[in-house]
């Protein structure tokens, strides 16, 4: 399986907090090679596990309150140890675990995208300090996505047969 | 002295609430209430904006089930503009809506009320959650989830997204549906009626050792009200309402929601931001009643689709009249959910169900429009008033939850007066208290709007717990 889900989450309407949404947007189309699947959602819930666990290679991409404002962060995600004390709230090691725990599969890589957010107060705009990093992310994620190789060994940019699926939970 | 026990916030429900429950100086249970601590206001938000813009704010009442209130509030416009839609659609609004009540009730079947179900009422709390369903029934967890995902793909697929998804507008529908799509939703179907199926014999059997919770939960005669067709099967939109008492005896039949103000009545209470509502005629709280899948199973007098009409014909033989224990909601949930699979499949096997006619146009021509459908929760009506530039003057909104209340509220003093007993309280027996507020699933955002000016009681409590000062605005 040859597949790359990127998956921007986050609330559209509480200023940078619609980061991982608009990275996701602005993705659309731009990716070449390989199968990638793009997912836009107000948050993680348990119906990701599914599609999680059918991919080799996952990116969520989300807004950060506790780094500097503008600041990108990518760091690998690795499924949490001990049991969940809140189910109410997701977080991508849980989904992870979930796919695993669920499907009997997990994906072969996890990464997490994060932008420090400067702004999350009712709004439907990036301030500016964020809206800057949509471009960085997006190469960041393209990079990403070249490294990534298939069953075989192969790089899943080289793939022959190339597929852009979006779905995405887009707002009006 | 006497004791007040408080569970806040209460876990599983959709919202935010709490329960008190008093004790006497012997311990004993001598009152108890479910109080809602939160309140939306969006019958006040809405005044002054355009009606035809209400279908979209409406649905931003709730991420859970807002295409009930889409269908509620497109049909009040339709009522305001005095069109009959097209056929097609109708069919395609029940499509959304029965989609959003299969997606809903998984949501409160395996999220909310499995973990109870599975592993028992006086489970360990830490592992009382869905991740402890995953651990103890991962089949059971993948079924919920995939259930829930079917219901949230078909509202994607036709309303263009998973939560407050547009396409339905007044007049009908903003598009026709298209071929792949439908094709798409019914290859989806035979997965889904197995899990369906698989989810009743699961349950069923387990009933067996809840026989004391389904003794005292929420179970004393009331009304039961909803929506049904011209031949007394259930309805999802644009039927009649029915009301039966417990003994299964029709006490009103044939009534428009349009004339709801005639039959339903509202009241406030000071302790709480939920309206309760009540049967008129019966009079305040006599007219106490239940809607959503309990009370539907009570109403109707079948269902159009053969493996729904089988289950539900042997839930009527749990008692001779009507079902009254409210336990019993969560096996009405996993019917109404195999309804909603089997009438989706007949819905997109007509072949007029494609057609490119799906909407009426016209301009307001009443200056009053009340729009009803049968929600996840039960009967939600949604009542408008315009100006002559056809912008809102005033919103009466009636949720299922909100006809509830008063059943909700009994419910937790008859489940405290038999668990809770003065010197140990139990963990499991809190437990319960909770527990039978979510056989209702309730949805406390959708339901708190004021009426008018909002009561107050205002205590402001030392933290020796003596009252310092005590406000009230009636």
């Amino acid at each position: 399986m040859s597949r790359v889900l990127i998956i921007g989450y986050g609330n559209p309407l509480r200023g940078d907090d619609g980061f991982g949404w608009r990275v996701v947007e602005e993705l659309q189309g731009t990716l070449r090679g390989g199968q990638v699947e793009l997912i836009a959602c107000h948050q993680l819930t348990p119906e990701l596990a599914e599609p999680v666990s059918q991919a080799r290679y996952v990116i969520f991409v989300d807004a950060a309150r506790e780094t500097v404002p503008g600041k990108l962060t990518l760091s690998e995600v690795r499924m949490p140890g001990g049991a969940a004390r809140f189910s109410h709230y997701l977080t991508p090691g849980r989904v992870v675990e979930y796919a695993d725990k669920l499907f009997g599969r997990h994906p072969r890589r996890v990464y997490l995208l994060t932008v420090g957010a400067g702004n999350l107060e009712v709004g439907d705009t990036l301030s500016e300090e964020v809206a800057r990093m949509v471009p960085l992310a997006k190469e960041q994620i393209a990079r990403l996505c070249a490294m990534m190789r298939d069953a075989a060994g192969r790089k899943v940019s080289d793939g022959d047969a190339w597929s852009l699926r979006t779905k995405t939970d887009m707002r009006v | 002295m006497g004791k007040t026990i408080l569970i806040n916030p209460i876990t599983r429900i959709e919202g935010h609430a709490k329960i008190t429950i008093e004790l006497d100086e012997q311990g004993a249970v001598s009152d108890a209430h479910f109080h809602v601590t939160q309140v939306r206001g969006f019958e006040k938000l809405c005044e002054g904006r355009p009606f035809h813009e209400m279908p979209s704010l409406m649905a931003r009442i709730c991420g859970i089930c807002p295409v009930s209130h889409l269908i509620a509030s497109a049909s009040a416009c339709d009522a305001l503009m005095a069109v009959r839609i097209p056929e097609t659609a109708a069919n395609l609004r029940r499509v959304l809506n029965l989609a959003q009540i299969i997606q809903s009730h998984a949501l409160s079947f395996f999220y909310l009320s499995s973990p109870d179900l599975l592993l028992g009422m006086d489970g360990n709390p830490a592992e009382r959650n869905l991740v402890g369903v995953l651990q103890a029934n991962p089949e059971l967890a993948r079924d919920g989830i995939r259930l829930r995902q079917f219901g949230q793909q078909i509202i994607e697929s036709l309303g263009g997204k998973r939560i407050h998804p547009g396409w339905i507008v007044p007049g009908g529908v903003n598009a026709p549906l298209d071929a792949k799509k439908r094709d798409e939703i019914l290859a989806a179907i035979p997965d889904a009626l197995a899990i369906a199926e698989r989810s009743l014999k699961w349950f069923k059997p387990l009933m067996e050792r809840y026989r004391e919770e389904i003794s005292t939960f929420a179970n004393f005669p009331s009304l039961f009200m909803g929506m049904v067709n011209e031949q007394g099967y259930f309805s999802s939109y644009n039927g009649k309402l029915r009301i039966v008492d417990e003994t299964g005896k029709i006490v009103a039949d044939h009534l428009a929601p349009a004339d709801y103000p005639n039959f339903v009545g509202e009241t406030v209470e000071p302790s709480s931001y939920l309206k309760s509502a009540y049967y008129k005629p019966y009079g305040y709280p006599e007219g106490i009643y239940r809607v959503g899948p309990l009370a539907r199973m009570n109403v109707i007098d079948g269902w159009r689709t053969p493996r729904a009409f089988e289950e539900w014909a042997e839930f009527r033989e749990l008692r001779r009249g009507a079902i009254l224990s409210s336990f019993y909601y969560h096996q009405a949930r996993l019917i109404e959910i195999l309804y909603g699979i089997e009438r989706i499949q007949q819905l997109l096997s007509e072949p007029s169900i494609l057609s490119k006619h799906v909407r009426a146009y016209a301009e307001p021509n009443n200056f009053e429009g009340v729009g009803c459908a049968e929600a996840p929760r039960g009967t939600l009506f949604h009542h408008y008033k315009i100006d002559e530039n056809g912008l809102i003057t005033w919103v009466n909104l009636i949720i299922a939850t909100g006809h509830n209340n008063l059943a909700m509220n009994r419910g937790v003093l008859q489940v405290a007066s038999h668990f809770i007993h003065g010197e140990r309280i139990e963990e499991g027996a809190l437990n319960r208290v909770e527990a039978v507020i979510r056989t209702f699933d309730p949805c406390l955002s959708c339901s708190t709007h004021a009426v008018g000016e909002m009561p107050l009681d205002i205590e402001l409590v030392r933290a020796d717990g003596t009252v310092a000062d005590h406000v009230v605005r009636d």
